[in-house]
């Protein structure tokens, strides 16, 4: 008994130690965990010249290369876009599932890597390297594991068949055919075909029920859709602190209107309704189904499923999809009510909301409204109904009343400092507008003033006494009875806030800023021409003076280009070359600099790996809208890579490069023909030509990691190659002005 | 007015930042040969015939290389912005104008002469606004002093269809002029401390050749005017490729 207790304890813990808890509450993204797989580790060349070497059959070296330079280049893109993750719990629970699909084919299994990537698009896909890439839109969107189970299956199936391989050659063979695409569509079709017969043999080997195929496809057909369609109810939005009237909600549900039998005739995949037929029909010939469904644990796939449910809130506030965002939250909140996490999240998703609303890009970040379908149309449709005055409302009650229920919260804090920033900061954001009481009790007041006590019918009301400037006063109150209007609701949204000594100092404060900065502004613009490039040599020299002395330098990127367009395998060389000239010139220049980049990765493996895709993510969101400062999405893990290297700045740069003399052919063709004119081509036009060949662009660009705002951003063009020094004397010279205090 | 503030607006384009140059250094020493192919003097000028030394005898041979080397020290007190001064000498041959009374009637040959050409080149530099003074592509623009002389040294001639050495005793006459510069440059670090540059020079030279006294020459007479008129349609050399090394500092 005693020996089953114990050997019991000893498997949950293990269990646990394994297969993890989840902290929902304290989530934070996945990350990376383990040893650095080779596929990170090694530059793409390497990669490709090894393959190269092995040779393929039925393949001449020239088209091979080919093959192998687009696949690996693109892969490797997309390996270190910082989207991806491996050894994390979603890639770990993948690999076990494709352990039970696999076993029995050691050899097989050994050649397959699996990792994740966050993002929203509901896809699985196999390379011909061999890596299969689950995301997490697609995990969030399924109801089982046997579902699982059967998309990689498939997509297991497109590698053995090498279909990556087989397309690639077919599109040679008949590029440039006429019908070239409606035949690609068909070839494609054939193969997708394919892949899902043959998934049956592995699927049913590893013991999944047959019933749960159609329900598969399911999940691809309202895939579109997030993951659960579940009525908000107004009282979400409409709270007593906050009321929003019925007219600002949808009258009615929008039908979904998903099809299975759409037009796939220049598709790539079948549509639901063929594959589901052939898959059934292929099921027919096939007997002995066992009836798994969680041959790994339901609880863990639920764990596994909410993870990528809460990876898909971050990836659409990652990408501005604020709508969607604020939905995805409400329904994880039916399940995490505690979540600090989806508070935070929340949080960031108004304070964007009211930023596009600012700039009036609002429709960048919500469904069109012909697009809305199911559940989340009401969300869309109502942020839609806002203008800025609302939202500024909404967005302000929204974050307050999170910072309220955590008061203590830094990131929180943080959003919520933010949010009136960019209040102070809109001229058209007055605090005069908002009424110092709530829409029942001014409802109320206004209802007293068109019930008066009972009076005498006869007498003539004298009118009130006042001045016409007492009256005018009324008129603009927002606290006057007579101004109460049911359509401008939001005027009542905040009377707590508008009366907070806190919030006012720091509103305040910000708007002395803003003041200050638009009378700067007034007084340039009365500036003669002598002073305004003065004063505008006096600015562009102190927006690169920021003294910082030391750089988390991310990726440097490299983009040579020939006459083909980007010249892959000499970009990652220049690459190199880049690094190594970064590294000299900041040793040079004094300056401390902290790679994180392919290189640096090797040396410091996944810990290097985890913080340089937090802060290309944090590159992604600011370069979405160059002109909105967004919260940046891991404040929590930017913090903790800031405070690993000293509270540094992070610096992105990239090179792109071409070498293409402007020779002109008509004037070659003037000069043999009339030969004085071949003096001044030969002479003059050519060798100019030659020298002037190179154009270098190098960008540069220096964000403060806790707010993610701008501190330096910057362009050099120049006439030069992209040797060592050449790019090391200008980067020199970048981070001596950086370094050099204001 | 319009012009001086479209000038001020061209100045204060440039650089607005502080100016770091090439790691630091701002100044840089540089030495360059130069060289052209003199096809326009070869193919419009022929009517004098140049003579080569092969042994003890001329043969006919026109020279299609000339080269010449240059020194140059520089500062660039902006990053787009630079100025240097320019030590140049030029050697070329120019045909012995036997037939214009420059020599005497009975010299029926004449090896060519050698001109030596000293050049005195004060030069602005200056390139893109995000350029990096030394290092780089750069444009320069020059005027300056030109001395050019014949050498003095022992040439072979037929006297008479005969052959004699004659030393050209004190030709004694520096031909002066000027010469008008813009080149395009490109300086390429192949170190950290040295530059390769190279790049293409277009000159216009102007020679000074006012008659001068005629020389006695061992008892041939020799008339300044007409050597000078060669040397000056030999450096009527449009286009140079230049090929050298910069040091900064």
């Amino acid at each position: 008994m005693l020996k089953t207790l114990i050997g019991l304890a000893t498997f949950c813990c293990t269990s646990l130690v394994l297969f993890g808890q989840t902290d929902f509450n304290n989530y934070t993204t996945l990350l990376s965990r383990g040893s650095l797989p080779r596929d990170f580790s090694e530059d793409t060349y390497v990669k490709v010249e090894e393959e190269i070497r092995k040779g393929r059959e039925g393949m001449s070296h020239y088209r091979h290369k080919e093959f192998l330079e687009r696949t690996n280049y693109a892969i490797d893109e997309l390996l270190h876009s910082g989207y991806i993750t491996f050894g994390d719990d979603v890639s770990e629970y993948v690999e076990d599932v494709a352990d039970k699909l696999l076993r029995g084919k050691r050899e097989l299994r050994s050649e397959l890597r699996f990792y994740t990537l966050k993002s929203n698009a509901t896809n699985a896909f196999s390379t011909d390297q061999g890596i299969i890439f689950v995301t997490t839109g697609l995990v969030s969107q399924l109801s089982n594991e046997a579902q699982l189970a059967y998309i990689l299956a498939h997509e297991i199936c497109h590698y053995t068949e090498e279909h990556v391989l087989e397309s690639f050659t077919w599109s040679k063979r008949n590029d440039s055919k006429r019908g070239w695409i409606s035949k690609m569509s068909i070839y494609s079709k054939e193969r997708e075909f394919e892949a899902d017969k043959l998934a049956l043999d592995l699927y049913k080997k590893a013991g999944y029920s047959k019933d749960e195929l159609v329900s598969t496809f399911d999940v691809l057909k309202y895939s579109y859709l997030p993951f659960d369609e579940i009525e908000v109810p107004q009282s979400y939005f409409s709270t007593d602190r906050m009321y929003i009237p019925p007219s600002q909600f949808p009258t009615k549900k929008y039908e979904i209107k998903a099809e299975e039998d759409e037009d796939d005739s220049e598709s790539s995949h079948p549509n639901i309704k063929r594959r589901k037929e052939a898959v059934l029909e292929a099921v027919k010939s096939i007997s002995n189904w066992k009836d798994g469904v969680f041959q790994l644990g339901e609880e863990r796939f639920q764990r596994i499923r909410n993870i990528a449910r809460f990876e898909g809130v971050r990836a659409h506030i990652l990408d501005a999809e604020y709508g969607d965002a604020v939905y995805s939250i409400f329904l994880l909140e039916q399940e995490f009510p505690n979540s600090i996490y989806l508070q935070r999240l929340k949080a960031q998703s108004w304070l964007g909301l009211y930023q596009y609303e600012k700039k009036h890009r609002i429709s960048v970040t919500i469904d069109k409204s012909s697009k809305y379908e199911g559940e989340s149309a009401m969300v869309h449709f109502l942020i839609r109904k806002f203008n800025e005055k609302s939202m500024a409302a909404i967005a302000l009650r929204q974050v307050t009343d999170i910072r309220s229920a955590h008061p203590d919260d830094e990131e929180i804090n943080a959003i919520y400092k933010h949010l009136i920033y960019e209040l102070a900061w809109s001229k058209r954001f007055d605090l005069d507008l908002y009424a110092k009481v709530d829409f029942h009790t001014a409802a109320q007041e206004y209802l007293k003033t068109q019930n008066p006590p009972d009076q005498d019918s006869t007498k003539v009301e004298k009118p009130k006494k006042g001045s016409k400037y007492d009256r005018i006063k009324k008129i603009t109150n927002a606290d006057s009875p007579d101004n109460f209007d049911t359509t401008k609701y939001y005027v009542y949204a905040i009377p707590d806030i508008v009366t907070d000594p806190s919030f006012l100092d720091l509103f305040n404060s910000q708007r002395a800023a803003y003041e200050d900065e638009q009378r700067r502004e007034k007084a340039f613009e009365k500036l003669s021409v002598r002073e305004k490039i003065k004063h505008y040599k006096e600015r562009r020299y102190n927006d690169l003076h920021i003294g910082a002395n030391e750089l988390i330098s991310v990726e440097p990127k490299v983009y040579s280009y020939n006459s083909r367009g980007i010249d892959l395998v000499r970009s990652e060389k220049v690459e190199q070359r880049f690094a190594s000239a970064l590294d000299y010139a900041a040793t040079e220049a004094g300056v401390s600099l902290y790679p994180v980049d392919s290189r640096s990765i090797q040396r410091n493996g996944v810990q290097g790996f985890n913080e340089r895709s937090t802060l290309i993510s944090l590159l992604h969101q600011v370069a979405n809208e160059d002109d909105i400062r967004t919260f940046p999405i891991d404040y929590g893990l930017l913090k903790g890579i800031s405070n690993n290297y000293g509270s540094a700045d992070v610096l992105f740069t990239m090179v792109e490069h071409s070498y293409s003399p402007e020779i002109s052919w008509g004037y070659l063709l003037y000069s043999v023909l009339l030969p004085p004119v071949f003096v001044i081509v030969a002479s003059i036009h050519v060798p100019v030509a030659i020298i002037q060949g190179n154009s270098t662009v190098m960008s540069f660009l220096v964000l403060e990691p806790n707010t993610g705002s701008v501190k330096v951003a910057d362009r050099h063009f120049f006439n030069e190659p992209v040797r060592k020094h050449h790019l090391g004397a200008h980067i020199y010279d970048i981070l001596v002005n950086i370094k050099t205090p204001e | 007015m319009r012009i001086a503030t479209f000038l001020f607006l061209l100045v204060s384009t440039f650089s607005c930042a502080q100016h770091n140059g090439y790691y630091g250094k701002k100044s840089y020493v540089e030495v360059s040969s130069t060289s052209n192919f003199p096809l326009l003097h070869n193919l419009l000028f022929t009517n004098y015939t140049t003579y080569k030394r092969e042994g003890n005898s001329l043969i006919e041979k026109k020279d299609w290389f000339d080269t010449g080397f240059r020194v140059s020290a520089g500062y660039a007190p902006k990053s787009n912005l630079g100025f240097a001064f320019e030590f140049g000498m030029d050697f070329q041959n120019v045909p012995a104008p036997i037939r214009d009374g420059a020599f005497d009637l009975y010299i029926t040959r004449h090896e060519k002469l050698s001109v030596r050409t000293m050049s005195f080149v004060p030069k602005l530099e200056f390139t893109n606004m995000n350029g990096l003074l030394p290092l780089g592509l750069n444009h320069q623009i020059g005027i300056g002093y030109t001395t050019s002389s014949v050498v003095d040294k022992a040439y072979v001639m037929n006297v008479d269809n005969t052959q004699a050495e004659v030393a050209l005793v004190d030709f004694g006459y520096s031909y002066s002029g000027f010469t008008l510069l813009y080149a395009l440059n490109m300086r390429t670090p192949i170190t950290q401390g040295i530059m390769l540059n190279y790049g293409f020079r277009y000159t216009f030279n102007w020679l000074d050749i006012t008659p001068t006294q005629a020389t006695t020459l061992n008892g041939f007479q020799v008339n300044g005017s007409a050597v000078g008129l060669q040397i000056r349609r030999r450096r009527f050399n449009f286009l140079n490729f230049n090929l050298g090394v910069s040091v900064p500092f």
